[in-house]
């Protein structure tokens, strides 16, 4: 005969069998599949003798003399004012840390080194960014290109409907020309720094620009000479 | 009159309709009748002290009285009591081993115990009933609860599902595993060997 039940759906139904908790359908399912499993009819003879005792108890009973008073204090305790130390405890609970919060999140947004004061911080930012250095290679590039107005007119309107603030190559070469034909004086602050800078610029300059350099300066200021 | 009030108030949505509606404080004492032994009894598996578990379920009734109004039916309310239940449990363990590492109290074993019995069987089940929570203890948390739930409180499987978070499949797996190791370590105590008359 061919069991019903599988061998797992047998041992599932088990206790609930042995304890009397099955539908009457499933039980009879049960007693049919059961006869193909001899281990789980030896399981089940074991449990309903071992059980038999621990059935016998009289948990309900127990429980119901433990929880007799239990309404009556709930009640008790739902209608009983609320004490001192209630109140307190709400206010250690919950004021406390909700004004001690409060009071951190305004000390960071007022301070101005804080880290969440961001407008500060950008625009720091945004004024040390660096310089960039057209570097020597660079410049024989730029001499060596050929510059027409056409192409120079071609590439300013590929770059006009882009967002980001670029400047064409041929466009920075130009500006570099332009520059290269003056002479490039640095700034006080960056030749103070770097003395070999200015050495090396005034070595580049022929004898008669030195010169006219130098009778601007005596014209300007007489005293520096 | 008790037992008409409970006629007049059959099902849980019936209480919680006239705990909303007005008469709170018949309605409460309906609801906290209807589920305390269920919640005491967890609490007892947790805590394993009458004097804690007594607390601990009118810590419960008290919380869910005050949200009762906003239970939402998602759950059943047994579903519901039982994770309040375990949420003060754990509190109060936690609470408790705190204290413990001031205190050189031992914990206390239960004592259940019950007026309707003559003496002679009272110490006798008395031992039994303590011997039975310590074979109880030995199995693992997830299969003690399911055999809990099942065999004490004769919950469904579903409903116990929702309580533990496990498929049915698996709490039908855990019942029957639980009982089998009940089975082998009851069978090897004295109280066996030398009960074969009861």
């Amino acid at each position: 005969m061919t069991p019903i039940l599988s061998h797992k759906q047998a041992e599932e139904m088990l206790p609930d069998y042995a304890f009397g908790r099955l539908q009457t359908e499933d039980a009879v399912l049960f007693e049919e599949s059961i006869i193909a499993y001899p281990d789980l009819e030896q399981e089940l003879i074991e449990i309903k003798s071992v059980f038999s005792k621990v059935e016998k108890m009289d948990f309900n009973s127990i429980l119901e003399h433990r929880t007799r008073n239990i309404s009556v204090r709930v009640q008790e305790k739902l209608n009983a004012p609320k004490s001192h130390s209630d109140k307190m405890s709400t206010v250690f609970r919950i004021v406390i840390p909700t004004v001690g919060l409060a009071a951190m999140a305004l000390f960071f947004f007022i301070n101005e080194n804080s880290p969440f004061n961001t407008h500060s911080n950008n625009s720091e930012y945004t004024n040390n960014q660096p310089i960039q250095v057209v570097s020597s290679s660079d410049v024989a590039s730029i001499f060596s290109d050929e510059i027409t107005a056409n192409a120079l007119l071609a590439e300013s309107r590929l770059h006009q409907n882009n967002s980001m603030v670029t400047i064409p190559t041929l466009v920075t070469s130009t500006i570099d020309e332009i520059i290269a034909d003056n002479i490039f004086i640095p700034s006080d602050e960056s030749t103070s720094e770097n003395p070999l800078q200015k050495e090396l610029l005034l070595d580049n300059l022929t004898d008669s620009e030195i010169q006219t350099i130098l009778n601007e300066l005596n014209y300007e200021n007489p005293s520096t000479l | 009159m008790m037992y008409s009030m409970t006629l007049a108030l059959n099902t849980d949505q019936d209480i919680i309709n006239e705990y909303c509606s007005g008469d709170s404080n018949r309605a409460a004492t309906l609801f906290v009748r209807k589920h305390q032994k269920f919640v005491y009894s967890i609490a007892l598996r947790y805590l394993r002290s009458h004097d804690d578990a007594d607390d601990a379920t009118q810590e419960v009734f008290i919380r869910a009285l005050k949200n009762l109004k906003s239970f939402r039916g998602e759950s059943s309310i047994q579903t519901w009591l039982y994770r309040i239940t375990i949420n003060i449990c754990s509190n109060l363990v936690r609470k408790r081993k705190f204290i413990s590492l001031f205190s050189r109290e031992d914990g206390s074993e239960i004592e259940l115990e019950s007026d309707t019995i003559s003496p002679q069987q009272h110490f006798e089940n008395k031992d039994f009933e303590k011997h039975f929570e310590r074979m109880l203890r030995q199995l693992p948390e997830k299969q003690r609860e399911t055999f809990a739930l099942r065999y004490f409180d004769e919950l469904s499987y579903e409903e116990i599902s929702k309580m533990l978070g496990t498929s049915v499949g698996g709490l039908k797996a855990n019942y029957f595993q639980a009982v089998q190791k009940l089975t082998k370590l009851l069978k090897k105590s004295e109280f066996m060997k030398s009960g074969e008359d009861l």
